[in-house]
């Protein structure tokens, strides 16, 4: 299986890319980690470029490869992420919210519940056909009516067109095993701690209910003054291994 | 073995000249880290103008820190200090900014360039202001003095240091009341309250209406019953005190510090002898991100009457060294958060609770009181078992020695 993890970032992203790759190779020195830079994006020459971009790159990746895996430049990884490559499935997805960031930044999609809404930062695909579906959406006229253009699109396609709706698609959830990979852990980070090497958020009564292992942890929310700054939402165990991660 | 101390720190806060809190504060911990040999120079944004100057510890009051001296820098355009921390920062070639103030009154366009920013501030308010989570997204890290706080930031998904408050408990200890009410001219056969604060606006975010009121109650019952009112700093628009003890008809069982002389010529020890004059402290503030005066009373050997409500009730042991009132009902703000009023009745409950403590056995509440913030709360123990460790590891972390140079390694011990 010839795999690949992409990643988009401009000038402005790429301290935070540089962060992202440095801790991805702690834990995978082999699959290649293309980036998409900002001369990339101008050859490519889409005005609407960053609201659709992930299918437009995907559907050129997978000319080459079997698997590749779209991360965002603002994103730790924190753990190995072999398993994300296993499994019978058309593309393999990961959450967006949780009960205390839900109330912080609600985002609303048809009758999608806001805590299995999934967040395009984090995501591996397999299916060209489904990458044709989606791409071929971002170019339509539904695109500029969707607040979050490609991520409420494919969000559209999970929740009404996937197989366990009747439709082709064959969907898996990665964040409801024993690992998180993007923003289900969002405002519970300072409760994490390393457990034999691993960064652990313990069950508690509020979120999660089982024991949860971060291997990625996505920052998000645009240009904010706290993107990358893990000093201020992990403690200082996690933090110092978190340094080990983010050093060239 | 050699201390490594070449951690430049510059300090956004109030003068110790100023006598706030936040001066005396900074005071407190700033000379006693001097001493430890740190560099470290205060952006003055209150308490200093025109240009740089040193300034000395006090010589009146702790003789331990007597002749050590601390760079201050003056205010600057901003009045809290932004453009400070980075133009001063920059002069002092500091390797870090710490900034002991409310963080929503600074400006992000300095927050983004000041060097390794991080805020040791008041968190007073529940919910957490998004005008406060968007400042503290500028920090390198976040810090706060109260468990209070600490759980908030919690909340909101932030992981802060917590290091509380302390006060110097050679300066405030018991002493004799009656020598105390001789020096200040109070009379000697009352129950006297003390209330030592800021008044500088209305509704007052000290709770000076809710406190008259049930002292109000209080007095009715206790003719002998006083109130001695301390405002170091006071403003056109603050609560009308004298006014409103008039107003309840007891203006003439209310005493007050000289404004000029509260204002300007109060140092610790004038302080010290106000809460040593009285017999108890009423604290029923609308919101606290600490308060100091809770720890500097109770050091005297005081019992403090608070309210309910954010870093309040963590500074008294209730029933020993204090007790809490119930909230009336909280008003809501323009930062989309609360104050809390204080209940007048349940203030007047806990007076009456204290009054009984006291003539049950009033020497052993004072030992309870300075026990606890003996304890807890002494800046000595604070600055050694906590500060130090602390900005030694970020000693080590914002200025790495080569593996085979390390002169004192850190050893943390926080409360994360």
């Amino acid at each position: 299986m010839k795999k690949a993890y992409f990643s988009i970032s401009d000038n402005r992203n790429l301290p935070y890319y540089k962060m992202m790759e440095a801790s991805l190779r702690k834990f995978d020195k082999e699959t290649p980690l293309i980036l998409i830079d900002d001369a990339k994006v101008k050859q490519i020459g889409d005005p609407h470029f960053w609201y659709r971009a992930t299918p437009i790159i995907t559907k050129a990746l997978l000319k080459d490869y079997d698997v590749v895996c779209h991360i965002d430049a603002d994103v730790l990884v924190l753990g190995n992420l072999d398993h994300i490559w296993e499994g019978d499935y058309d593309l393999a997805v990961t959450y967006n919210s949780n009960p205390r960031d839900d109330k912080m930044y609600p985002i609303r999609l048809l009758d999608i519940h806001p805590y299995n809404y999934v967040n395009n930062g984090f995501n591996v695909f397999k299916s060209k056909a489904f990458i044709e579906q989606w791409l071929k959406l971002c170019m339509s006229d539904h695109f500029q009516n969707f607040q979050m253009r490609e991520q409420d699109l494919l969000n559209i396609l999970i929740y009404y067109f996937s197989e366990s709706f009747g439709g082709p698609y064959k969907v898996k959830f990665l964040d409801n095993g024993p690992k998180w990979h993007n923003l289900a852990s969002k405002g519970y980070t300072p409760y994490t701690k390393m457990v034999d090497g691993k960064v652990i958020l313990p069950k508690n009564n509020e979120w999660p209910k089982e024991d949860k292992q971060l291997v990625a942890y996505h920052f998000a929310g645009g240009f904010s003054s706290a993107k990358m700054k893990y000093r201020l939402i992990f403690p200082n165990d996690v933090i110092q291994f978190i340094d080990t991660l983010v050093k060239p | 073995m050699k201390k490594r101390r070449e951690l430049r720190i510059l300090w956004n806060s109030n003068s110790p000249t100023s006598n706030s809190g936040y001066g005396i504060e900074t005071r407190d911990l700033l000379y006693r880290l001097a001493k430890d040999g740190w560099q470290i120079a205060i952006s003055a944004f209150y308490g200093v103008q025109g240009g740089p100057t040193e300034i000395a510890y006090p010589s009146h009051l702790n003789s331990q820190l007597r002749g050590i001296t601390i760079k201050h820098y003056p205010v600057m355009s901003e009045a809290w200090g932004s453009d400070g921390m980075f133009f001063h920062g920059r002069d002092f070639k500091a390797d870090v900014t710490f900034a002991m103030q409310d963080v929503w009154v600074l400006d992000p366009n300095y927050l983004s360039k000041i060097k390794n920013f991080i805020p040791w501030s008041p968190i007073d308010k529940e919910p957490l202001p998004l005008n406060v989570i968007e400042k503290l997204n500028f920090a390198y890290k976040i810090m706060c003095f109260s468990k209070f706080g600490y759980n908030e930031l919690l909340k909101n998904g932030f992981s802060a240091t917590f290091i509380t408050e302390g006060t110097d408990v050679e300066i405030f200890q018991p002493r004799d009341k009656m020598e105390a009410r001789k020096k200040l001219g109070v009379p000697q056969d009352v129950f006297l309250w003390s209330m030592v604060g800021a008044n500088k606006e209305n509704p007052p975010r000290k709770g000076y209406q809710e406190a008259l009121e049930a002292f109000k109650m209080f007095y009715d019952k206790h003719p002998e019953a006083a109130m001695l009112f301390h405002v170091q700093q006071r403003h056109p628009g603050g609560f009308p005190i004298k006014e409103y003890a008039n107003y309840l008809g007891f203006a003439k069982r209310v005493f007050f510090m000289d404004d000029y002389r509260s204002m300007f010529m109060s140092t610790s020890d004038t302080i010290a002898t106000e809460y040593n004059a009285c017999d108890a402290l009423l604290h029923p503030s609308q919101t606290e991100g600490f308060g100091l005066g809770i720890i500097e009373g109770q050091a005297s050997g005081k019992p403090v009457v608070v309210q309910r409500c954010q870093s309040m009730p963590e500074l008294i042991i209730e029933g020993k060294t204090g007790f809490a009132a119930d909230t009336l009902y909280k008003r809501y703000t323009n930062d989309l958060s609360f104050v809390n009023v204080a209940d007048p009745k349940s203030v007047y409950e806990c007076m009456e609770k204290t009054y009984k403590i006291l003539k049950d056995d009033g020497k052993k509440v004072e030992n309870d009181c300075r026990e606890w913030i003996v304890a807890n709360f002494n800046i000595d123990t604070l600055v050694r078992e906590k500060w130090i460790p602390f900005l030694t590891s970020l000693q080590d972390e914002l200025l790495p020695l080569p593996l085979t140079d390390k002169k004192e390694s850190s050893n943390i011990n926080l409360l994360k």
